[in-house]
């Protein structure tokens, strides 16, 4: 092999390594740029970031304000919400028995 | 001799007509009145077998209605009240006195009703009316003890209910204070948000003090006894009580709308940070 293919096949295999590093690490969502995009997005969704993500965000305010946090209490409040109106529901319900009559 | 014959014919027939005129209607009658008399025995033996037979047959069908509508009853306030104790069991913000004071209303009335369940069984086996309508009687009796320990429960299920989310929000509202002071002091313009959180503030302030004092209103509440007038002091201090978990109720629906108003606005401080210079907006704001 001619010392111009040598080069070129080690230049090949760099750009295979360092691209293969770099989908990589794209694929841990390690990218310092779309982690916050990932969760803006998120946010008034309710949905749940990436675990990295997630993390990336809790290291920007203090500590259990994350993104996931907020949007998981938000569930939780509609879950109870929910539960609440049903709950009074059942009051009214209560308040308006009747009991089966009895024969005499 | 002609006219003689002729006369005594006559009143040969006559005397004839005159006999049978007499005679025949009272072999009709006896014969009819022997007719009568064998029919009138057999019927009224038959009449008195058939009378027996539906006495006894509306008397079993009556029983059974009875013990159908006590079951009924009796099922359907067991049943309220076994759901209500599972309820107790999973109230988080109750005090301990609270629960137990609920429980051992519930509790009682649940092994009172499962034990009139069995004893009107046992009547209705026994055909023993007198001692079921005592039983029966006390079904309608006891209505007000479950009149007032069931509200008196889902209103204390609900307050717990409120109070948990009372608690939620404001863990929420702790974290988007610190949102709003991050991005205040990134330079964003909050004020949107800071209206919004004051007001899902109060709104969960009155929320808390709603669901309280629905517990507290409730909690004393006895048995009236018979007593028309603590009936409906029990009543009104229940529906006061009810009115108040609606209130906690529309203050978390406004308080959940300012919520969202926050998230909105402080996407969009992370949108323009990201678009921008601004990762170091969300740099500095860390």
């Amino acid at each position: 092999m001619s010392k111009t293919g040598k080069i070129i096949l080690w230049i090949v295999i760099v750009i295979i390594v360092v691209g293969g590093i770099g989908w990589w690490m794209a694929s841990r969502g390690g990218s310092p740029v779309a982690a916050p995009v990932s969760n803006n997005n998120s946010v008034g969704t309710a949905a749940v970031p990436s675990s990295t993500a997630s993390g990336s965000q809790s290291t920007s305010y203090p500590q259990g304000d994350s993104d996931q946090s907020i949007n998981q209490d938000m569930t939780n409040i509609n879950t109870q919400m929910n539960g609440l109106s049903s709950d009074n529901a059942s009051v009214t319900q209560s308040l308006n028995d009747q009991p089966v009559q009895q024969a005499e | 001799m002609n006219k003689k014959y002729i006369t005594m014919i006559v009143s040969a027939g006559a005397a004839i007509a005159i006999v049978a005129a007499v005679a025949l209607p009272a072999f009709a009658q006896t014969t009819l009145g022997v007719g009568l008399s064998a029919s009138a025995t057999v019927s009224v033996s038959n009449t008195a077998m058939r009378a027996r037979t539906n006495i006894a047959t509306a008397l079993a069908a009556r029983i059974t209605n009875i013990t159908n509508r006590a079951d009924q009853e009796i099922v359907r306030r067991v049943t309220a009240l076994n759901a209500l104790g599972a309820r107790l069991s999973t109230m988080a913000q109750l005090s301990t006195t609270d629960k137990n004071n609920l429980w051992s209303d519930i509790q009682p009335q649940v092994a009172a009703m499962n034990a009139l369940r069995l004893q009107i069984a046992a009547d209705a086996t026994a055909n023993n009316t007198s001692s079921l309508k005592i039983d029966v009687q006390s079904i309608t009796a006891s209505y007000r003890i479950f009149a007032l320990v069931l509200p008196q429960g889902t209103i204390e299920a609900a307050a717990d209910r409120a109070l948990t989310i009372v608690g939620t929000m404001n863990d929420l509202a702790t974290k988007f204070t610190a949102r709003i002071t991050a991005a205040q002091s990134a330079g964003n313009n909050v004020a949107a948000a800071q209206a919004a959180l004051t007001n899902l503030n109060t709104k969960v302030a009155d929320a808390n003090t709603q669901a309280t004092a629905a517990v507290a209103e409730v909690a004393s509440l006895a048995p009236d006894n018979g007593s028309s007038t603590i009936m409906a002091s029990n009543t009104a201090a229940l529906k006061d009580a009810r009115s108040k978990l609606q209130a906690a109720q529309q203050d978390f629906v406004a308080a959940r709308a300012d919520a969202e108003t926050i998230v909105k606005v402080l996407v969009t401080f992370k949108v323009s940070a990201t678009a921008t210079t601004t990762v170091s907006a969300s740099t500095s704001s860390q």
